[in-house]
């Protein structure tokens, strides 16, 4: 493992717990990585996949 | 033969890129696309619908974060399929090296070229970001599913 950035500065990745929380709604993908040190959350990067955007409806009534 | 009301996909398609005026428009200096670009907003703020411009208000702040900075590449030109035009940013939309301590749920998209005039508001489960990277993916750029679609 190599040294990330964190709200300390570069640390030794080797030395903090990492986790993954995903979550997913209709429409979006989130992955948050965080990084802690000890209790302390001290680097939290999210990844958001879009899944769909948003339309607005040009149609004229029939 | 039987005539169909509609709205023609063409000028769906034509209102992406410009091509009608049915008011007061804006003098264009080149054909060319606009810039656009990107804000992201605390979850108390109120950006929605309504919102005309850009706007600091309820805008996030934090250690690496700049307003006003963040461009929305948009190098894929607007399209159709069926009678549903479409465009998404060619490019995911990235913050790198920031603390957004505050909760946002927010990000709104808008017009650099025309004085900051809004696009587009898109929402999200709130987040918050600790000396960290987030990445905005687009979704994919077709009828179902493009970021923005005029159906």
């Amino acid at each position: 493992m190599g040294m990330i950035y964190t709200t300390h500065g570069d640390l030794d990745e080797s030395t903090l717990e990492y986790k993954t929380v995903m979550t997913e709604t209709d429409f979006e993908i989130v992955t948050a990585h965080e990084w802690y040190l000890g209790d302390e959350l001290v680097k939290r990067n999210v990844d958001m996949v879009i899944k769909q955007g948003i339309f607005s409806n040009a149609i004229a009534s029939t | 033969m039987a005539n169909t009301q509609s709205m023609c996909t063409s000028f769906k398609q034509e209102l992406l890129t410009g091509k009608h005026n049915f008011g007061v428009g804006v003098v264009r200096a080149s054909t060319t696309a606009d810039s656009f670009k990107a804000a992201l907003y605390t979850a108390a703020a109120t950006i929605n619908a309504s919102t005309t411009a850009y706007t600091a208000s309820g805008e996030v702040s934090g250690s690496g974060y700049t307003a006003v900075v963040v461009a929305v590449t948009m190098s894929t030109a607007p399209a159709t399929s069926g009678t549903t035009a479409f465009v998404t940013p060619s490019a995911n939309i990235v913050y790198t090296n920031v603390t957004l301590g505050t909760s946002f749920d927010a990000v709104l998209i808008y017009n650099s070229t025309q004085g900051n005039a809004a696009v587009s508001v898109h929402t999200f489960t709130p987040q918050t970001i600790t000396a960290g990277t987030l990445t905005l993916t687009m979704p994919v750029n077709d009828a179902s599913t493009g970021l923005l679609r005029l159906v």
